[in-house]
């Protein structure tokens, strides 16, 4: 009955001992400031959602009202900020970085077009930044396309072919397009999630690991103890996150408090089983911190949320798939964009219920060797 | 003892007592140049994206479907890799990440372009990731434009137009794409050369930290360091140097050959890197200055990487970022540093097109180190008047 007392006292003081760590040592205190301050800045990074008022010089070499139809259409393209061509335009402006593409309207473009001539308009685009470069050539084929499918319709009327006979004939195959779960393909829904969540998942690691360097605590049931509080201070700032961070950028979850909390404490949970067990393995603690944070910091890349799994290196998508970042923050992109049955999420909670049963297995054995050596010792010695 | 000697033997001493007795400092000095860049170009060697998984769900069973179906998994963005049955099996299939993108072929698709109406097609794509986004959904869009201006020449046969006037009336104004500087539009050419650089300051950050901890933690700090730590930390940084050198050359002249990472002129790139390390230099000084010990060397400044590649405008456009994250991460070298690794790596390798950010590299190197003075001045009044200091000395 003592030892149970003396345990649960052990377990209270270890929390205790932990909470103090985290809220009244400088340290802790200016890593916690740096994680919320750190996602707060990355988050507002993508404030504006969506690429928009990339500088485009048009030159209009023709003149004519068709060509002052295209550069209309191209102004009104969100994307796009139009410039005058006569401001600039040659190569010079990409290569400074200070445009983002020129599209060039040639001479001949209305002349060609009364002839029953195709006539090209040219853009050239800055590749160098991929995410302006995509985002500004679809903007213009929309805008150009858009003026050339009314060209086309044009003359069709003239040939006697009008109304939806004349649209069927100029786009017989209309492509209605559905973007589940990210209509207006928005970076924020694309890379904000997973950047603040794997923030998370570097300071929770961290903290856990730090639980066994030199001067944490002493004894399995106060390190019980502070592994709660590890455990209970990641799933605080996950709700910050979740409930405050995501939805002051429009990222309120789809789904209910019942799917996403789960899966949070089961990431959580997996995670701080990942950094005991590499703690329990490594026999250095400030080895096994520096292991834990390596492995953190390559979590983002190894997750698949921006490089997709398929296109990894075998070993590599191996290795991504055994960090409990990844089941996560995929299930995270089902959860926060649409309504999800947890149900529906059980291969992502079968997933982080694997690894943990890998991480605490890892641990337990480890632990059991280490017992084992040290009673091994101990009876030689006697 | 004065601030001279107490640098030149703290130079000393980064050899003789730490970089080869304390081996938690030389992993990561010497690991962290290998293994990160490597890890990261082997991850990212595949470069394109491509072949994005697709379910096609045909519904009309007609040549023209078919024909759709095969036109689509012949491009090189998207492979059909599941027919499922019904629409809904399909939708079930991209829910649970099994396919990217559904293409339903309706059952009237060939009768009403027989008819010579309007057909659609409807497409539901997973845009959660914009790059998969962006690679697999033109894909469709190609194909069926493709097959637009077939059957829109077709028709224009049918109502009397020679077949050469017919087929140069559809679609009659063109996009004539040319893609400058990077016609691939390829993710890892993109985002690696970024990341190299951000390798080379958490070694700087993290290296001279960690090397500054471990001799707190030991006692075994050169002698002077207690009255001059200013000048043991800048002495512990010149120590370093060249190993923080030899890492760089590592990443530049190793690394990134061996993996194709794009570089339009090798000096102009080691010129960027030489000054983006004078810039950070003062700064590593600052934060080992207030770094008690190795685990607060790890614990707190791998949080840097993160928010500094996203606030740099490497990635995504500065002037669409909010003024307050414009105005902190100016303070940073990697800001002005990545911005100019854009141009010099991809667009042109001619440093005078990068002359303000190199400027501005300048301006942070001189900042950097007033702020480092600043500080070490405060601290020796501090120290003058109370006779002990608030943050750890050696």
């Amino acid at each position: 009955m003592s030892l149970l007392k003396g345990s649960l006292l052990d377990f209270l003081r270890g929390i205790g001992g932990q909470v103090r760590l985290l809220v009244a040592t400088p340290r802790y205190v200016v890593i916690l400031f740096l994680l919320l301050g750190g996602a707060w800045l990355t988050a507002d990074v993508y404030r504006e959602r969506v690429v928009r008022d990339a500088p485009v010089v048009v030159i209009d070499e023709d003149g004519s009202h068709l060509s002052r139809t295209i550069r209309l259409f191209l102004g009104t393209c969100r994307e796009l900020r139009v410039i005058d061509g006569s401001a600039g335009g040659d190569r010079e402006d990409l290569t400074s970085g200070r445009v983002a593409a020129i599209v060039r309207i040639p001479a001949d473009l209305s002349t060609r077009i009364k002839r029953g001539r195709p006539a090209d308009v040219l853009l050239t685009v800055d590749g160098s930044n991929i995410l302006v470069a995509r985002n500004v050539m679809k903007a213009v084929a929309k805008a150009v396309g858009t003026v050339s499918a009314g060209a086309e319709l044009t003359v069709l009327g003239r040939l006697g072919v009008t109304g939806d006979r004349a649209m069927a004939t100029a786009v017989p195959i209309a492509l209605v397009e559905d973007t589940t779960w990210n209509p207006s393909t928005n970076y924020t829904i694309y890379l904000v999630p997973g950047l603040l969540f794997c923030l998370l998942h570097v300071y929770v690691l961290t903290i856990v690991s730090s639980v066994f360097l030199a001067g944490g605590p002493r004894g399995a049931s106060r390190r019980a103890g502070a592994l709660v509080v590890c455990l209970a201070a990641g799933f605080a700032i996950g709700l910050l996150f979740l409930y405050a961070y995501l939805p002051r950028l429009g990222l309120a979850s789809s789904s209910p408090a019942g799917v996403a909390l789960p899966l949070l404490l089961a990431f959580l949970g997996t995670d701080t089983l990942l950094a005991l067990a590499i703690s329990a393995v490594v026999p250095r603690p400030l080895t096994a911190l520096q292991i834990t944070i390596i492995i953190a910091m390559l979590s983002l890349m190894l997750s698949g949320i921006t490089w997709p799994l398929d296109r990894f290196p075998p070993l590599l998508a191996a290795a991504g798939r055994a960090i409990p970042f990844t089941p996560f923050i995929s299930a995270a992109q089902a959860f926060l964009h649409r309504p999800t049955a947890l149900a529906e999420l059980d291969g992502h909670l079968a997933a982080l219920g694997r690894q943990a049963a890998a991480f605490g297995g890892i641990a337990a054995l480890a632990a059991s060797v280490r017992l084992a050596i040290g009673l091994a010792a101990r009876r030689r010695a006697a | 003892m004065k601030t001279l000697t107490v640098f030149f033997r703290s130079v000393r001493d980064e050899w003789t007592r730490v970089l080869t007795r304390a081996p938690s400092v030389v992993v990561i000095l010497v690991g962290l140049p290998l293994f990160y860049p490597l890890v990261l170009s082997w991850l990212y060697s595949a470069d394109s994206v491509v072949e994005r998984p697709v379910a096609v769900v045909d519904d009309d069973r007609s040549a023209l479907s078919r024909r759709i179906a095969f036109d689509l998994d012949a491009t090189p963005e998207a492979a059909v890799v599941l027919r499922p049955a019904t629409l809904d099996d399909a939708l079930r299939d991209l829910e649970e990440h099994r396919v990217e993108m559904v293409v339903w072929l309706p059952p009237d698709l060939s009768a009403r372009i027989a008819h010579r109406e309007q057909a659609d097609v409807r497409v539901w794509v997973g845009a959660a990731n914009v790059l998969t986004y962006g690679i697999g959904y033109p894909g469709i869009v190609n194909v069926v434009s493709n097959l637009n201006a077939e059957i829109g020449r077709d028709r224009l046969v049918v109502a009397g137009v020679a077949p050469q006037a017919a087929a140069n009336r559809v679609l009659p104004v063109r996009t004539d794409t040319r893609i400058a500087f990077h016609p691939t539009l390829s993710y890892g050419s993109f985002l690696v050369p970024g990341i190299l650089l951000l390798v080379v300051q958490q070694l700087m950050l993290i290296g001279l930290a960690l090397s500054a901890g471990y001799q707190r933690e030991k006692g075994n700090a050169s002698e002077g360091a207690s009255e001059r730590p200013w000048a043991w930390l800048w002495g512990k940084l010149a120590g370093q140097a060249a190993v923080h050198v030899a890492g760089m050359l590592f990443i530049l002249l190793v690394v990134a050959p061996a993996f194709g990472w794009p570089f339009r002129s090798t000096r102009s790139v080691l010129a960027l890197f030489g000054l983006f390390m004078v810039a950070t230099a003062p700064m590593a000084v600052l934060f080992a200055r207030f770094v008690p010990d190795r685990q607060a060397a790890f614990q707190v400044l791998m949080y840097l990487t993160v928010p500094l590649l996203m606030a740099s405008g490497f990635a995504w456009p500065r002037d669409q970022m909010p003024t307050w994250i414009r105005d902190v991460s100016s303070i940073f070298p990697a800001t002005p540093a990545l911005q100019a690794l854009r141009s010099i790596s991809m667009r042109t390798g001619d440093l005078g097109v990068v002359r303000p950010q190199l400027e501005l590299l300048g301006w942070q190197a001189a900042g950097w180190t007033l702020l480092a003075a600043f500080a070490a001045g405060i601290e020796a009044i501090v120290r003058r008047v109370s006779g002990r200091v608030s943050v750890p000395s050696p």
